[in-house]
């Protein structure tokens, strides 16, 4: 064998293969630039529909126009948006509703998410249709399910002024639209109506991941249900938690159509958060200028939310 | 663990009453759209429909612009959730299985533009599909939605990308596949589950969107979605609550529908998605 | 069927060298073990050599042809992967036919084949299950059919049987062995297990931190370690390593530990000559050490434990003041023995060891290596 291999030639023949441009791509030389291309049409995409217009409504956001435009401001450059914007009482009003909704839409829908997923997680038959049912509402477009929420509140003929007359707790109908204190809990409740689901569907999905051993061992050391609960199942939660409470805060900060479609932010601004002021100021009174303005100062909040999302995330043991 | 016939029975009431609490405005979207009009100004309000209207339904589908409006929206659901996938497919095997240079930064954009508030995005995208000529056409609605389910059909692929070994397509490499044939023949038939559910979050979000529809199409009626059909007849019909309803019963149904038949690969997606 | 030639072969993630110029000729139809513990390069090693990964510098040449640019499925060669990498969407029978269809062979021929592989293997019952359906072991099969149903000029094997259970892993370790023999395909298995190294190689290369320490047949790399981490990975238990300062008398040169005289002979002690005086490392294999004869000069330990075996016993006692700490590496390399602690295996013991002193003298005709403390390499 030696000998045979000795009296091979010095210089052995190159394999290579030739693909596109003379590249092969599958070669393993190669492998990574096929990994750019894959990624090519996306980037482009994003750069297209997603970087090119953040970076107009910036640039917009430093200019006095009413319309958007296509170029760079090649003049006057202002911060005269911002400086309005900080000195407006309107955008105070919308900082704190929008904050206000949060707290309350987000502890809300978490009570109910959690409730009734631990409620789901139950063994009993018809558990699974009972898991499909919980969150439905989920799936209603959010369009309809203001519609359905605007007639079930109707002050004549809803049917929750009904009940609620018929239980004795209001005196007399309820116009649900016209006071800012009703309006607000109105939007609440679709919030939550359409909130809650999610984080069911998640928190379920971290139910089910805990293993049946942390519980039998904690029963094992004497753990009763509610110690059980803080110690195995709220620790076990808390990065699938984590995640779902930022992606629900977002959810409402961002949110347009049920307000918009409910209220209209109004009764006089009672219900207007920084998404609904920001839509109001550009189409409603073509100020695009200052409405990019404002959205800016909403994507910065959010950034802050989303950075703090994604340290979350790779945080998380899931 | 075996319970006592009480606790079963105070069990299977909680879940029946959460439910049905939970549930209420579905049914009562349903039996108002079957009730007859004059039903809906009558005090009590009638919990079952004793003589269900059925003509109500063929009226908005055969005297209304309804069904044209349910077509547009689904076939600007489709259009826009087929070539976001196209791209995210692509982009979403290459995060998970190549290491970049820029390629963490990609995806920490693409992670981050999930963030993007669509009220601000709107703006420049107005100034844009009008400089376009795009206005009141559908295609300024599949390119805006786009912008939503390219970033979250990315991020939703790679973490179930991820969870595929990547020995499986080195193996289908070493069998005599390029790269791109062990994309297609192996990695993409494996991830079909995770596929459906991406397909379906994005025809979701796309079916669901009424902000663009609103603004990009106000005055091209015909090419109306039906989510501002819905919206318009709250303000036109304002009190013929029962066609209110059926119409959107009609726009509810198909996400419904999907969710109900494909509820186990729905969920496993939106946590992959998002837990991960 | 083909040699391969690995010339200077490295591979490094930024500054970190996951394999350090490695060259090494492999003949026609031999067996040859990558063995190391984690981290040691073996994979990458494997990796490059299926042309999964790319090198950073080095040729490979298979068959006389240099395929270091060359895509994998251009290579000819199949791969047995650890978690076996079956394609979950397809029956048995397309998973092992997959790489010919690949080939564009004709579907009778496939077939043909397919059967062929599935008998030998004894899975033709499982040939429309699938992979899901099958239990470890014959999935196992299934990956082994894949690859030989090409009838490559090449075998890789990425540690095969790392997945199975302790009693699946030594059948399918003798099987893989046979059948290797039968079709007689030049084969690279990496695996950890310095056991399967042992039994299943024709030569073993044995790799740590990205370079090869030694490269040889089992017996070569048992009989004559070229350092000390060679000489503690091979072998089970692992080789005892004492510390005494080498001397000479007129019967040649010795080192004193503990009341044990250990004579390294021959060329050991040949080379060890230079050694007079200083400290050196002294490895003594836990069968070399045997019960002392009544009147015999012996070593006397008080053993810590007894582990019983049935037809032998291990012995674990200490020598303070000459054990040396070498860890001794597994899988993982930092998980190994380090205590220092001795051990004898002894063979035919009649009465229990426990609690009573115990009288152990070296066997005679068995080989004392000797290691230099500062470089490791072995004195020879």
């Amino acid at each position: 064998m030696s000998e045979f291999s000795q009296s091979r030639p010095a210089a052995p023949i190159v394999r290579r293969s030739h693909g596109l441009f003379g590249i092969d791509l599958a070669s393993p030389r190669h492998a990574n630039k096929l990994g750019y291309l894959l990624l090519a049409p996306a980037a482009l995409l994003i750069l297209a529909i997603l970087v090119y217009p953040m970076l107009l409504a910036i640039d917009l956001s430093f200019h006095d126009v009413k319309f958007a435009t296509l170029s760079f401001g090649a003049d006057d450059y202002t911060l005269k948006n911002y400086q309005r914007l900080f000195s407006s009482p309107e955008f105070w009003n919308a900082i704190r509703t929008t904050c206000m909704l949060l707290l309350v839409v987000t502890s809300i829908s978490l009570c109910v998410g959690m409730g009734t997923a631990l409620l789901v997680n139950q063994q009993f038959r018809g558990r699974s249709f009972a898991r499909m049912l919980i969150a439905l509402p989920w799936a209603v477009p959010e369009v309809v399910a203001v519609v359905t929420w605007v007639w079930i509140l109707d002050a004549s003929f809803g049917v929750l002024n009904w009940l609620l007359l018929k239980a004795g707790l209001i005196g007399g109908q309820v116009s649900w639209f016209s006071s800012p204190g009703s309006a607000f809990s109105a939007v609440t409740m679709v919030m939550v109506w359409k909130g809650y689901p999610f984080i069911s569907i998640m928190i379920l999905a971290g139910l089910q991941s805990i293993p049946e051993e942390f519980y039998q061992a904690a029963k094992v050391d004497g753990a009763n249900v509610f110690q059980r609960f803080i110690w195995i199942t709220v620790p076990c939660l808390a990065p699938v938690l984590g995640v779902t409470l930022v992606l629900t805060v977002l959810w409402v900060f961002r949110d347009f159509s049920i307000i918009y479609v409910l209220t209209g932010g109004g009764p006089v601004g009672a219900t207007e958060t920084l998404a609904i002021m920001t839509y109001e100021e550009a189409f409603s009174f073509f100020r695009m200028g200052y409405a990019s303005s404002i959205g800016v100062v909403t994507l910065l909040i959010c950034a802050v939310i989303s950075a703090f999302l994604v340290k979350k995330t790779s945080h998380a043991i899931y | 663990m075996k319970r006592t016939l009480l606790q079963s029975i105070l069990l299977y009431a909680t879940v029946i009453v959460v439910c049905g609490f939970l549930l209420f405005p579905i049914y009562w979207m349903i039996i108002t759209s079957l009730a007859p009009a004059s039903a809906l100004r009558s005090f009590p309000p009638q919990f079952w429909p004793a003589n269900p209207q059925w003509s109500t339904y063929t009226n908005l589908i055969f005297n209304t612009d309804m069904p044209r409006w349910l077509f547009n929206s689904a076939l600007v659901a489709i259009v826009s959730t087929a070539i976001s996938l196209l791209v995210s497919v692509l982009a979403a095997y290459s995060l998970s299985r190549y290491t970049m240079k820029g390629g963490e930064a990609v995806g920490l954009f693409i992670l981050m533009s999930k963030m993007l508030p669509a009220t601000m995005l709107i703006i420049p995208l107005f100034g844009i599909f009008r400089s376009l000529g795009l206005m009141g056409s559908l295609w300024s609605l599949i390119i805006a939605h786009a912008t939503a389910i390219v970033p979250f059909a990315t991020w939703m692929l790679k973490g179930y990308f991820d969870s595929i070994p990547q020995e499986l397509e080195q193996a289908a490499q070493v069998d005599g596949c390029t790269p791109w044939g062990a994309l297609f023949r192996v990695i993409l038939p494996v991830s079909a589950p995770g596929l459906a559910a991406t397909a379906l979050y994005g025809f979701v979000l796309s079916w669901a969107d009424y902000l663009y529809a609103r603004t990009f199409l106000a005055s091209a009626t015909h090419n109306w979605t039906a989510n501002i059909g819905i919206a318009t007849f709250k303000g036109e019909y304002q009190t013929d609550w029962n066609v209110i309803m059926a119409a959107s019963l009609l726009a509810a149904l198909p996400i419904m529908l999907a969710y109900l038949f494909l509820q186990r690969y729905l969920v496993g997606g939106l946590t992959a998605g998002s837990g991960k | 069927m083909a040699d391969i030639q690995i010339q200077n072969l490295s591979k490094s993630f930024g500054a970190f060298n996951a394999l350090k110029d490695m060259s090494l000729q492999i003949n026609d139809g031999e067996f040859v073990v990558f063995v190391g513990p984690s981290g040691c390069g073996k994979s990458t090693a494997l990796k490059i050599l299926a042309g999964l990964e790319a090198a950073s510098g080095g040729r490979i040449i298979i068959g006389g042809e240099d395929v270091t640019e060359l895509a994998p499925g251009k290579r000819d060669i199949a791969m047995v992967f650890q978690n076996y990498a079956l394609y979950p969407h397809l029956t048995v029978r397309q998973n092992i036919g997959f790489g010919l269809k690949m080939r564009n062979t004709d579907k009778a021929e496939i077939n043909a084949r397919v059967e062929r592989a599935a008998q030998a293997l004894e899975i033709t019952d499982l040939l429309d299950r699938r992979p899901k359906a099958l239990s470890g072991g014959q999935r196992q099969r299934v990956a082994l059919g894949r690859a030989i149903v090409r009838e490559p000029r090449v075998f890789l094997m990425d540690e095969p049987l790392s997945n199975l259970d302790a009693a699946l892993r030594v059948q399918m370790r003798a099987e893989i062995t046979a059948l290797q023999r039968r079709i007689g395909v030049t084969t690279i298995y990496v695996t950890h297990d310095q056991t399967e190294a042992m039994t299943m190689a024709d030569r073993i290369v044995i790799m740590r931190r990205g370079v090869v320490q030694q490269i040889g047949t089992p017996d070569e790399l048992f009989n004559r370690p070229n350092n000390i981490f060679v000489a503690g990975f091979i072998g089970s238990p692992s080789m005892n390593f004492i510390t005494g300062t080498l001397a000479r008398d007129d019967k040649g040169v010795f080192i004193e530990a503990g009341g044990l005289q250990l004579r390294p002979e021959g060329a050991v002690a040949h080379a060890a000559s230079a050694y007079i005086g200083r400290s050196v490392i002294c490895g003594i294999r836990p069968e070399a050490l045997g019960l002392a004869a009544p009147n015999e000069a012996a070593l006397e330990v008080e053993p810590m434990l007894v582990e019983s075996l049935g037809s032998e016993a291990y012995v674990h006692f200490r020598l303070p003041g000459h054990q040396v700490a070498i860890p001794v590496a597994g899988e993982h390399e930092h998980e190994g023995r380090a205590s220092g602690t001795l051990i004898a295996r002894l063979y035919d013991v009649d009465q229990s060891l426990i609690g009573r002193q115990v009288r152990l003298a070296i066997k005679p005709n068995t080989s004392i290596h000797l290691f230099d403390p500062a470089t490791e390499e072995a004195i020879k």
